[in-house]
Protein backbone atom coordinates (compact mmCIF):
# COMPACT_ATOMS: atom_id res chain seq x y z
CA UNK A 1 0.00 0.00 0.00
CA UNK A 2 2.88 2.10 1.36
CA UNK A 3 4.81 1.42 -2.59
CA UNK A 4 1.85 1.90 -4.21
CA UNK A 5 1.20 5.43 -2.95
CA UNK A 6 4.58 6.29 -3.97
CA UNK A 7 4.96 4.74 -7.11
CA UNK A 8 1.56 6.91 -8.08
CA UNK A 9 3.41 9.78 -6.25
CA UNK A 10 6.43 9.69 -8.59
CA UNK A 11 4.33 8.98 -11.97
CA UNK A 12 3.05 12.48 -10.99
CA UNK A 13 5.69 13.89 -10.42
CA UNK A 14 7.26 12.60 -13.84
CA UNK A 15 4.31 13.54 -15.56
CA UNK A 16 4.67 17.54 -14.12
CA UNK A 17 8.40 17.40 -14.86
CA UNK A 18 8.36 16.51 -18.28
CA UNK A 19 5.44 18.73 -19.27
CA UNK A 20 7.79 21.40 -17.67
CA UNK A 21 10.85 20.38 -19.27
CA UNK A 22 8.53 20.17 -22.99
CA UNK A 23 6.89 23.43 -22.11
CA UNK A 24 10.83 24.76 -21.90
CA UNK A 25 11.90 23.52 -24.94
CA UNK A 26 9.26 24.63 -27.20
CA UNK A 27 9.92 28.11 -25.52
CA UNK A 28 13.65 28.17 -25.99
CA UNK A 29 13.00 26.53 -29.63
CA UNK A 30 10.49 29.54 -30.23
CA UNK A 31 12.43 32.39 -29.54
CA UNK A 32 15.67 30.41 -30.95
CA UNK A 33 17.60 31.69 -27.21
CA UNK A 34 17.32 34.67 -25.87
CA UNK A 35 20.24 37.43 -26.09
CA UNK A 36 20.83 40.64 -24.48
CA UNK A 37 18.84 43.34 -25.57
CA UNK A 38 21.97 45.78 -25.32
CA UNK A 39 23.33 43.63 -28.13
CA UNK A 40 20.54 44.30 -30.61
CA UNK A 41 20.95 48.22 -29.65
CA UNK A 42 24.74 48.00 -30.64
CA UNK A 43 23.46 46.86 -33.89
CA UNK A 44 20.47 48.75 -34.61
CA UNK A 45 22.43 52.07 -34.24
CA UNK A 46 25.15 50.79 -36.68
CA UNK A 47 22.64 50.16 -38.83
CA UNK A 48 21.26 53.22 -38.35
CA UNK A 49 25.32 55.27 -39.22
CA UNK A 50 25.57 53.12 -41.94
CA UNK A 51 22.29 53.95 -43.46
CA UNK A 52 23.27 57.34 -43.49
CA UNK A 53 27.00 57.33 -44.40
CA UNK A 54 25.27 55.24 -47.77
CA UNK A 55 23.05 58.42 -47.78
CA UNK A 56 26.34 60.63 -47.83
CA UNK A 57 27.93 58.86 -50.49
CA UNK A 58 25.07 58.36 -52.78
CA UNK A 59 24.55 62.38 -52.21
CA UNK A 60 28.27 62.16 -53.30
CA UNK A 61 27.72 60.26 -56.30
CA UNK A 62 25.38 62.18 -57.18
CA UNK A 63 27.81 65.13 -56.77
CA UNK A 64 30.25 63.51 -59.02
CA UNK A 65 27.69 62.33 -61.68
CA UNK A 66 26.58 66.44 -62.57
CA UNK A 67 30.83 66.78 -62.72
CA UNK A 68 30.77 63.90 -65.17
CA UNK A 69 27.76 65.44 -66.79
CA UNK A 70 29.04 68.83 -67.13
CA UNK A 71 32.43 67.49 -68.38
CA UNK A 72 30.84 65.72 -71.22
CA UNK A 73 28.49 68.20 -72.19
CA UNK A 74 31.76 70.75 -71.96
CA UNK A 75 33.77 68.57 -74.29
CA UNK A 76 35.86 70.86 -76.77
CA UNK A 77 34.39 73.41 -75.36
CA UNK A 78 37.02 75.38 -73.70
CA UNK A 79 35.40 78.03 -71.75
CA UNK A 80 32.52 75.65 -70.89
CA UNK A 81 35.50 73.31 -69.42
CA UNK A 82 36.97 75.97 -67.44
CA UNK A 83 33.79 76.74 -65.34
CA UNK A 84 33.39 73.83 -64.60
CA UNK A 85 36.67 73.18 -63.31
CA UNK A 86 36.35 76.29 -61.64
CA UNK A 87 33.49 75.30 -59.95
CA UNK A 88 34.91 72.55 -58.59
CA UNK A 89 38.08 74.46 -57.01
CA UNK A 90 35.61 76.82 -55.69
CA UNK A 91 33.79 73.89 -53.53
CA UNK A 92 37.33 71.87 -53.04
CA UNK A 93 38.79 75.65 -51.32
CA UNK A 94 35.80 75.61 -49.14
CA UNK A 95 36.17 72.24 -48.12
CA UNK A 96 39.84 73.29 -47.26
CA UNK A 97 39.35 76.44 -45.36
CA UNK A 98 40.90 78.76 -48.25
CA UNK A 99 37.88 80.39 -48.45
CA UNK A 100 35.95 83.36 -45.85
CA UNK A 101 32.59 82.04 -44.72
CA UNK A 102 29.73 83.84 -42.89
CA UNK A 103 26.25 82.28 -41.58
CA UNK A 104 24.22 81.36 -38.95
CA UNK A 105 26.26 80.12 -35.30
CA UNK A 106 27.40 80.41 -32.13
CA UNK A 107 30.24 82.61 -30.68
CA UNK A 108 31.65 80.94 -27.30
CA UNK A 109 34.30 83.13 -25.03
CA UNK A 110 36.45 81.20 -22.88
CA UNK A 111 38.45 83.57 -19.85
CA UNK A 112 39.74 83.35 -16.36
CA UNK A 113 37.69 84.18 -13.49
CA UNK A 114 39.43 87.33 -12.15
CA UNK A 115 42.06 86.80 -9.10
CA UNK A 116 39.68 88.89 -6.58
CA UNK A 117 36.39 86.27 -7.42
CA UNK A 118 38.58 83.80 -5.94
CA UNK A 119 38.44 84.33 -2.49
CA UNK A 120 41.65 84.72 -0.36
CA UNK A 121 43.62 81.94 -0.93
CA UNK A 122 41.92 80.97 -4.32
CA UNK A 123 44.58 80.40 -7.43
CA UNK A 124 43.37 81.63 -10.82
CA UNK A 125 42.43 78.78 -13.13
CA UNK A 126 44.00 79.21 -16.61
CA UNK A 127 42.81 78.08 -19.57
CA UNK A 128 44.35 74.75 -21.29
CA UNK A 129 44.73 73.84 -24.30
CA UNK A 130 42.50 70.74 -23.56
CA UNK A 131 39.71 73.17 -22.49
CA UNK A 132 39.66 74.64 -26.39
CA UNK A 133 40.14 70.80 -27.94
CA UNK A 134 37.11 69.47 -25.94
CA UNK A 135 34.72 72.88 -27.00
CA UNK A 136 36.24 72.57 -30.55
CA UNK A 137 34.94 68.81 -30.42
CA UNK A 138 31.91 68.88 -28.92
CA UNK A 139 31.31 71.67 -31.55
CA UNK A 140 31.60 69.53 -34.05
CA UNK A 141 29.69 66.55 -32.67
CA UNK A 142 26.81 68.97 -32.99
CA UNK A 143 27.59 69.54 -36.82
CA UNK A 144 29.77 72.54 -36.69
CA UNK A 145 31.07 73.64 -40.46
CA UNK A 146 33.62 75.74 -39.90
CA UNK A 147 35.21 76.85 -37.28
CA UNK A 148 37.96 79.47 -35.51
CA UNK A 149 39.41 80.12 -33.00
CA UNK A 150 40.35 83.99 -32.38
CA UNK A 151 40.97 83.90 -36.17
CA UNK A 152 42.58 81.22 -36.68
CA UNK A 153 40.74 79.07 -39.07
CA UNK A 154 40.55 75.42 -37.75
CA UNK A 155 41.46 73.12 -40.97
CA UNK A 156 42.10 69.47 -40.75
CA UNK A 157 45.60 69.74 -39.51
CA UNK A 158 45.38 72.20 -37.25
CA UNK A 159 46.70 71.66 -33.90
CA UNK A 160 45.85 73.35 -30.40
CA UNK A 161 48.51 72.92 -27.96
CA UNK A 162 50.06 74.51 -25.27
CA UNK A 163 53.34 75.90 -24.64
CA UNK A 164 54.62 77.65 -21.58
CA UNK A 165 52.08 80.47 -20.79
CA UNK A 166 50.56 80.61 -24.41
CA UNK A 167 48.19 77.89 -26.80
CA UNK A 168 49.62 77.33 -30.00
CA UNK A 169 47.01 77.55 -33.00
CA UNK A 170 47.83 77.06 -36.20
CA UNK A 171 51.46 77.57 -35.40
CA UNK A 172 50.66 81.17 -33.74
CA UNK A 173 50.55 81.79 -30.21
CA UNK A 174 47.66 83.14 -28.50
CA UNK A 175 46.42 83.62 -24.61
CA UNK A 176 43.27 84.52 -23.31
CA UNK A 177 40.82 85.68 -23.94
CA UNK A 178 39.69 83.15 -26.84
CA UNK A 179 36.74 83.36 -28.85
CA UNK A 180 35.54 80.61 -30.63
CA UNK A 181 33.36 81.10 -33.75
CA UNK A 182 30.99 78.12 -35.06
CA UNK A 183 29.09 78.47 -37.98
CA UNK A 184 26.36 75.66 -37.91
CA UNK A 185 22.80 75.19 -36.43
CA UNK A 186 22.97 78.17 -33.84
CA UNK A 187 19.97 76.06 -32.33
CA UNK A 188 21.89 72.72 -32.21
CA UNK A 189 25.27 74.02 -31.34
CA UNK A 190 23.82 75.97 -28.07
CA UNK A 191 22.20 73.16 -26.74
CA UNK A 192 25.16 70.92 -27.17
CA UNK A 193 27.31 73.07 -25.14
CA UNK A 194 24.90 73.75 -22.57
CA UNK A 195 23.70 70.30 -21.80
CA UNK A 196 23.08 69.58 -18.37
CA UNK A 197 26.64 68.22 -17.39
CA UNK A 198 28.53 69.25 -20.43
CA UNK A 199 31.33 71.24 -21.54
CA UNK A 200 29.87 74.50 -20.76
CA UNK A 201 28.44 73.42 -17.18
CA UNK A 202 32.12 71.44 -16.89
CA UNK A 203 33.98 74.53 -17.90
CA UNK A 204 31.94 77.01 -16.64
CA UNK A 205 32.92 75.81 -12.78
CA UNK A 206 36.36 77.22 -12.94
CA UNK A 207 36.32 79.31 -16.07
CA UNK A 208 34.27 82.43 -17.73
CA UNK A 209 31.92 80.96 -20.63
CA UNK A 210 29.96 82.77 -22.63
CA UNK A 211 27.58 81.70 -25.72
CA UNK A 212 25.69 83.53 -28.08
CA UNK A 213 23.65 82.67 -31.02
CA UNK A 214 24.40 85.03 -33.87
CA UNK A 215 22.83 85.09 -37.14
CA UNK A 216 25.73 86.54 -39.09
CA UNK A 217 29.00 85.27 -38.02
CA UNK A 218 32.58 85.63 -40.44
CA UNK A 219 34.98 83.49 -39.85
CA UNK A 220 38.26 83.95 -41.60
CA UNK A 221 40.35 81.63 -43.90
CA UNK A 222 43.17 79.42 -43.32
CA UNK A 223 46.28 82.31 -43.90
CA UNK A 224 49.24 80.16 -43.79
CA UNK A 225 49.46 77.82 -47.25
CA UNK A 226 48.58 73.79 -47.87
CA UNK A 227 51.52 72.66 -49.46
CA UNK A 228 51.50 68.78 -48.93
CA UNK A 229 55.36 67.76 -48.43
CA UNK A 230 54.61 63.72 -47.75
CA UNK A 231 51.17 63.47 -48.21
CA UNK A 232 51.03 62.73 -51.77
CA UNK A 233 48.64 61.21 -54.33
CA UNK A 234 49.62 57.47 -55.45
CA UNK A 235 52.07 57.78 -58.63
CA UNK A 236 50.00 55.39 -60.74
CA UNK B 1 12.04 -0.15 5.02
CA UNK B 2 14.47 -0.17 3.18
CA UNK B 3 12.27 -0.18 0.19
CA UNK B 4 10.37 3.16 1.52
CA UNK B 5 13.74 4.72 1.96
CA UNK B 6 14.59 4.08 -1.36
CA UNK B 7 11.40 5.72 -2.88
CA UNK B 8 11.74 8.60 -0.69
CA UNK B 9 15.15 8.96 -2.09
CA UNK B 10 13.85 8.81 -5.43
CA UNK B 11 11.16 11.53 -4.56
CA UNK B 12 13.34 14.01 -3.32
CA UNK B 13 15.38 13.30 -6.44
CA UNK B 14 13.05 14.54 -8.43
CA UNK B 15 11.45 17.06 -6.52
CA UNK B 16 15.28 19.14 -6.82
CA UNK B 17 15.68 18.43 -10.31
CA UNK B 18 11.36 19.80 -11.01
CA UNK B 19 12.25 22.68 -8.28
CA UNK B 20 15.21 23.40 -10.26
CA UNK B 21 13.72 23.87 -13.45
CA UNK B 22 10.63 25.52 -11.42
CA UNK B 23 13.17 28.26 -10.68
CA UNK B 24 14.33 28.73 -13.61
CA UNK B 25 11.19 29.24 -15.69
CA UNK B 26 10.05 31.34 -12.93
CA UNK B 27 13.58 33.34 -13.02
CA UNK B 28 13.72 34.63 -16.58
CA UNK B 29 11.46 38.25 -15.63
CA UNK B 30 14.15 39.02 -13.22
CA UNK B 31 16.87 38.40 -15.42
CA UNK B 32 15.22 40.09 -17.94
CA UNK B 33 15.39 43.46 -15.70
CA UNK B 34 18.84 42.79 -14.81
CA UNK B 35 20.96 42.92 -18.43
CA UNK B 36 17.96 45.63 -19.55
CA UNK B 37 15.61 43.12 -21.51
CA UNK B 38 15.84 40.14 -24.08
CA UNK B 39 15.95 39.29 -27.67
CA UNK B 40 15.92 36.56 -29.69
CA UNK B 41 18.77 35.28 -31.35
CA UNK B 42 16.14 35.74 -34.70
CA UNK B 43 16.26 39.27 -34.02
CA UNK B 44 19.76 39.56 -33.76
CA UNK B 45 20.49 37.52 -36.96
CA UNK B 46 18.54 39.23 -39.30
CA UNK B 47 20.40 42.82 -37.66
CA UNK B 48 23.39 40.88 -38.68
CA UNK B 49 22.03 39.86 -42.20
CA UNK B 50 21.00 43.83 -42.13
CA UNK B 51 24.25 44.97 -41.80
CA UNK B 52 25.92 42.92 -44.01
CA UNK B 53 24.13 44.18 -46.76
CA UNK B 54 24.67 47.39 -46.10
CA UNK B 55 28.28 46.63 -45.66
CA UNK B 56 28.94 45.02 -49.24
CA UNK B 57 26.88 47.84 -50.53
CA UNK B 58 29.03 50.57 -48.99
CA UNK B 59 31.87 49.26 -50.58
CA UNK B 60 30.17 48.80 -53.97
CA UNK B 61 29.95 52.65 -53.42
CA UNK B 62 33.44 53.33 -52.80
CA UNK B 63 34.30 51.73 -56.07
CA UNK B 64 31.88 53.23 -57.73
CA UNK B 65 33.22 56.77 -56.57
CA UNK B 66 36.69 55.84 -57.39
CA UNK B 67 35.31 55.11 -60.44
CA UNK B 68 33.90 58.15 -60.52
CA UNK B 69 36.82 60.30 -59.51
CA UNK B 70 39.44 58.38 -62.05
CA UNK B 71 37.27 59.73 -64.89
CA UNK B 72 37.15 63.23 -63.82
CA UNK B 73 40.31 63.08 -63.74
CA UNK B 74 40.92 62.26 -66.90
CA UNK B 75 38.39 64.92 -67.96
CA UNK B 76 40.71 67.54 -66.23
CA UNK B 77 43.80 65.93 -67.38
CA UNK B 78 42.83 66.21 -71.17
CA UNK B 79 41.23 69.18 -70.68
CA UNK B 80 44.99 70.46 -68.99
CA UNK B 81 46.17 69.55 -72.52
CA UNK B 82 44.61 72.20 -74.60
CA UNK B 83 45.71 75.47 -72.94
CA UNK B 84 48.33 76.93 -70.71
CA UNK B 85 45.48 78.12 -68.49
CA UNK B 86 43.77 75.12 -68.24
CA UNK B 87 47.02 73.73 -67.53
CA UNK B 88 47.35 76.18 -64.32
CA UNK B 89 43.36 75.73 -63.29
CA UNK B 90 43.90 71.60 -62.69
CA UNK B 91 47.11 71.96 -61.25
CA UNK B 92 45.84 74.23 -58.40
CA UNK B 93 42.68 72.17 -58.64
CA UNK B 94 44.52 69.11 -57.76
CA UNK B 95 46.40 70.73 -54.88
CA UNK B 96 43.73 72.62 -53.30
CA UNK B 97 41.82 69.00 -53.44
CA UNK B 98 44.43 67.47 -51.73
CA UNK B 99 44.68 69.85 -48.66
CA UNK B 100 41.57 69.55 -48.31
CA UNK B 101 41.30 65.96 -48.37
CA UNK B 102 39.47 65.35 -51.59
CA UNK B 103 42.22 62.86 -52.96
CA UNK B 104 43.80 59.40 -51.71
CA UNK B 105 47.32 60.25 -50.48
CA UNK B 106 50.08 58.17 -49.70
CA UNK B 107 53.26 58.64 -48.13
CA UNK B 108 55.69 57.99 -45.03
CA UNK B 109 54.45 58.38 -41.44
CA UNK B 110 53.94 56.34 -38.20
CA UNK B 111 51.27 54.21 -36.95
CA UNK B 112 49.67 53.88 -33.79
CA UNK B 113 47.88 51.00 -32.67
CA UNK B 114 45.71 51.94 -29.04
CA UNK B 115 44.03 49.75 -27.07
CA UNK B 116 42.55 49.37 -23.44
CA UNK B 117 45.39 47.47 -20.73
CA UNK B 118 45.48 43.43 -20.81
CA UNK B 119 43.34 41.93 -18.57
CA UNK B 120 46.03 41.48 -15.63
CA UNK B 121 46.04 40.70 -11.72
CA UNK B 122 46.40 44.56 -11.12
CA UNK B 123 43.48 45.00 -13.00
CA UNK B 124 41.34 42.69 -11.55
CA UNK B 125 42.26 43.97 -7.80
CA UNK B 126 40.89 47.14 -8.78
CA UNK B 127 37.68 46.44 -10.63
CA UNK B 128 36.07 50.10 -9.64
CA UNK B 129 39.05 51.65 -11.27
CA UNK B 130 38.49 50.60 -14.64
CA UNK B 131 37.89 53.71 -16.08
CA UNK B 132 42.00 54.28 -16.54
CA UNK B 133 42.47 51.45 -17.87
CA UNK B 134 40.61 52.04 -21.18
CA UNK B 135 40.68 54.31 -24.14
CA UNK B 136 38.68 57.02 -23.57
CA UNK B 137 37.51 59.59 -26.67
CA UNK B 138 39.08 62.19 -25.13
CA UNK B 139 42.60 60.29 -25.17
CA UNK B 140 42.03 59.88 -29.41
CA UNK B 141 41.36 63.46 -29.86
CA UNK B 142 44.63 64.21 -27.53
CA UNK B 143 46.50 61.97 -29.85
CA UNK B 144 45.56 63.34 -32.79
CA UNK B 145 46.31 66.35 -31.47
CA UNK B 146 49.92 65.58 -30.84
CA UNK B 147 50.07 64.37 -34.64
CA UNK B 148 48.74 67.90 -35.54
CA UNK B 149 50.91 69.91 -33.94
CA UNK B 150 53.95 67.06 -35.14
CA UNK B 151 53.22 68.10 -38.79
CA UNK B 152 50.78 65.58 -39.90
CA UNK B 153 49.89 66.31 -43.50
CA UNK B 154 46.83 63.63 -43.38
CA UNK B 155 45.40 61.34 -40.70
CA UNK B 156 42.99 58.47 -40.45
CA UNK B 157 41.46 56.09 -37.67
CA UNK B 158 40.98 52.95 -38.47
CA UNK B 159 40.47 53.87 -42.34
CA UNK B 160 38.05 57.11 -41.62
CA UNK B 161 39.66 59.92 -43.16
CA UNK B 162 40.26 62.60 -40.23
CA UNK B 163 38.82 66.36 -41.75
CA UNK B 164 38.76 69.51 -39.82
CA UNK B 165 35.34 68.99 -37.99
CA UNK B 166 35.26 64.97 -37.66
CA UNK B 167 34.17 64.75 -34.25
CA UNK B 168 35.62 61.99 -31.62
CA UNK B 169 33.44 60.89 -29.12
CA UNK B 170 32.13 58.68 -26.60
CA UNK B 171 29.54 56.00 -27.84
CA UNK B 172 29.68 53.71 -25.05
CA UNK B 173 31.87 50.90 -24.95
CA UNK B 174 32.67 52.39 -28.49
CA UNK B 175 34.22 55.55 -29.79
CA UNK B 176 32.33 57.78 -32.81
CA UNK B 177 34.28 58.92 -35.23
CA UNK B 178 33.86 61.89 -37.50
CA UNK B 179 29.85 61.83 -38.57
CA UNK B 180 29.02 57.59 -39.26
CA UNK B 181 31.59 55.85 -38.18
CA UNK B 182 31.47 53.72 -34.54
CA UNK B 183 35.22 52.03 -33.82
CA UNK B 184 35.60 49.40 -30.58
CA UNK B 185 39.39 48.89 -30.07
CA UNK B 186 41.89 48.45 -31.03
CA UNK B 187 42.26 51.67 -32.55
CA UNK B 188 44.88 51.80 -35.56
CA UNK B 189 45.71 55.78 -36.29
CA UNK B 190 47.38 56.25 -38.99
CA UNK B 191 49.50 59.82 -39.71
CA UNK B 192 51.54 60.91 -42.89
CA UNK B 193 54.06 63.45 -42.53
CA UNK B 194 57.72 63.40 -41.62
CA UNK B 195 58.10 60.14 -39.53
CA UNK B 196 60.79 61.77 -37.09
CA UNK B 197 59.07 64.71 -36.62
CA UNK B 198 56.29 62.61 -35.58
CA UNK B 199 57.69 60.05 -33.27
CA UNK B 200 59.24 63.55 -31.54
CA UNK B 201 56.31 65.17 -31.46
CA UNK B 202 54.54 62.09 -30.06
CA UNK B 203 57.14 61.46 -26.96
CA UNK B 204 57.28 65.06 -26.05
CA UNK B 205 57.50 65.29 -22.43
CA UNK B 206 53.71 66.63 -21.87
CA UNK B 207 52.30 63.93 -24.60
CA UNK B 208 49.34 61.79 -23.64
CA UNK B 209 51.56 59.09 -24.91
CA UNK B 210 53.35 58.31 -21.45
CA UNK B 211 50.25 59.40 -19.06
CA UNK B 212 48.77 56.23 -21.29
CA UNK B 213 51.24 53.60 -20.84
CA UNK B 214 51.86 54.95 -17.25
CA UNK B 215 48.11 53.83 -17.54
CA UNK B 216 49.91 50.47 -19.06
CA UNK B 217 46.90 51.24 -22.19
CA UNK B 218 48.69 50.14 -25.45
CA UNK B 219 49.77 52.30 -27.12
CA UNK B 220 52.47 51.51 -29.57
CA UNK B 221 54.04 53.74 -32.55
CA UNK B 222 55.55 51.90 -35.81
CA UNK B 223 57.27 53.84 -38.27
CA UNK B 224 56.27 53.38 -41.82
CA UNK B 225 57.81 54.10 -45.36
CA UNK B 226 54.81 54.04 -47.01
CA UNK B 227 51.03 54.56 -45.37
CA UNK B 228 47.81 54.63 -48.08
CA UNK B 229 44.91 56.94 -46.43
CA UNK B 230 41.54 56.77 -47.96
CA UNK B 231 39.74 60.44 -49.06
CA UNK B 232 37.36 61.79 -47.31
CA UNK B 233 34.08 60.26 -48.14
CA UNK B 234 31.34 61.93 -46.61
CA UNK B 235 29.06 65.05 -47.28
CA UNK B 236 30.75 67.71 -48.31
CA UNK B 237 28.16 70.32 -48.89
CA UNK B 238 28.03 72.97 -45.64
CA UNK B 239 24.04 73.77 -45.19
CA UNK B 240 24.74 77.03 -42.89
CA UNK B 241 28.50 78.25 -43.85
CA UNK B 242 28.09 79.79 -47.42
CA UNK B 243 30.79 82.38 -49.09
CA UNK B 244 31.15 85.50 -47.60
CA UNK B 245 29.60 87.91 -49.99
CA UNK B 246 32.19 91.38 -50.31
CA UNK B 247 29.93 94.28 -49.90
CA UNK B 248 30.89 96.72 -51.81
Amino acid sequence: MKTLGGKVAITLVSIILGLMLAVQFKNVQNVGGNVSLQRAQELTTQIQKLNQELQSQENLIKELEVRILEYEDAAQDEGKINDTMYQELERARILAGLTDLEGAGVIVTVDIIPYQDWGEYGIVRNVYHEDLLMLVNELNAAGAEALDINGERIISTTEIRSAGDYIVINTNRYSVPFEIKALGNPDTLEASLKLLGGVADTLGEDLEITIRREELIRIPKYSGSLQNEYALPPQS
Amino acid sequence: MKKANETIWMFTLVCVILGFFAAQVFDKPQAMEEIGGVTSLQNIENLLNQKKTLDSKRQELEQLIAQQERKIKEYENNAAQTSTHLQQLQKELQETKLGAGLLRVEGPGVEIILNDRKRDSFLVDYPNMINYFIVHDSDMLHVINELRGAGAEAIAVNGTRIMANSRISCGGPTINVGKYERFAPPFIIQAIGDPEKLMEGLRMEDSIYHDLLAWGLEFQIRRLDRIEIPRYLGDTNYEYARLLQEDE
